[in-house]
């Protein structure tokens, strides 16, 4: 009883602690299986956006992209299925 | 007695796996963080076409490209990603990520000294049905991100090119205040008073309003305010690069959208 009532007190005070380095090296594995990613996604975009791209002139392009209330309502970018 | 451990690893496990299985969602539910603490820009090419938006892969900001009318145009995008990685761990994966494709030809050219930092260039070739392309790379880590700037052209193209993308490449910067990223002080000032009688000018017609109105959507505040501004900067600051008029319009409506939202003092003093 004394062992058990022990372990219990040791558990109720590490618990968190050993919540929180799991969570910190679950952020940490996914950090490193996620990097590369804006690479990825850089080469991705420059080879669709030169082959299938078109441009907007600079002067509207400018205005449309500069507008908060069209990047708030407008749909959003493709995701291609290696994004993630 | 013999029960005792199996018990406590019992209690152990029924603590523990909540937590575990809590943070092994699915990454890909998470948001994903595009927003950088500074404002990111790099000045394009002359001539060169803002690329369509609806195709952009998820972390990059903008994209250009050079209408050649041929089939593959030189094209040029800035992607940001959040990362805790070094510089050097970040080129491995990126290079491991490339060699996934057995055509791809990677490699880690010089250093390249930008107003952002010190960036990394890399090098790829590649194949696609327009023959062998090359893509260039200039990657800065810096503040808990990853810059990346991809250039892709033709390969047999990318010499008659490849001065127009070194100098954007170098022309990476990193600010906290877009204004202060105006060379010459006049001008700079000029802009900031410019600022100052537009953010007046919405007070003003806020204060005037019967009723709350979104100034960006009034057709009056766009006739005689909003669009002369706009003008200003499109015809004034083109040197700055499209890419720092749209973060510096954006980044103005912005402001006058949280003064009407928050009924603050917007104007900026220092």
């Amino acid at each position: 009883m004394k062992t058990l009532l022990t372990a219990l007190t040791l558990l109720s005070v590490t618990s968190p602690a050993f919540s929180d380095e799991l969570e910190n090296y679950t952020k940490d594995t996914e950090s490193i299986w996620r990097t590369g990613t804006g690479a990825e996604d850089g080469s991705f975009t420059a080879i669709s956006t030169s082959m299938f791209g078109w441009g907007i002139g600079l002067a509207a392009g400018i205005a449309i992209l500069a507008s908060v209330l069209h990047q708030s309502t407008a749909g959003h970018s493709h995701t291609h299925c290696d994004s993630d | 007695m013999t029960w005792t451990p199996l018990f406590i690893a019992i209690l152990c496990t029924g603590v523990a796996l909540p937590a575990f299985s809590k943070q092994h969602t699915p990454s890909t539910e998470e948001p994903l963080d595009l927003a950088a603490p500074s404002q990111c820009f790099f000045i394009p090419p002359q001539g060169w076409e803002i690329a369509d938006q609806s195709i952009l892969s998820p972390r990059v900001k903008i994209a250009f490209i050079k209408n050649t009318g041929k089939g593959f145009c030189p094209s040029l995008n800035l992607a940001i990603e959040s990362t805790q990685v070094s510089l050097v761990d970040y080129l491995k994966s990126v290079k491991a990520i490339h060699e996934q494709n057995r055509s791809n030809h990677w490699r880690q050219l010089g250093k390249v000294r930008t107003p952002a930092g010190l960036a990394q260039l890399t090098e790829m070739d590649s194949t696609t049905e327009w023959g062998p392309i090359r893509i260039l790379q200039l990657i800065l880590v810096k503040e808990g991100h990853a810059y990346v700037l991809t250039a892709a052209a033709l390969k047999e193209e990318f010499s008659n090119f490849y001065k127009e993308i070194q100098a954007s490449f170098r022309s990476l910067t990193l600010t906290t205040d877009l204004l202060a990223a105006i060379p010459q002080l006049e001008r700079k000032e000029t802009l900031k008073q410019h600022q100052q009688q537009l953010i007046a000018a919405a007070r003003e017609a806020s204060s005037k309003a019967t009723e709350p109105i979104n100034l960006l959507d009034n057709p009056l505040f766009q006739e005689e305010h909003w669009l002369p501004f706009q003008r200003t900067i499109l015809n004034n600051f083109s040197d700055m690069g499209a890419f720092w008029q749209v973060l510096f319009l954006r980044e103005i409506q912005e402001k006058l959208i949280a003064s009407q939202q928050l009924d603050i003092p917007p104007i900026d003093k220092n």
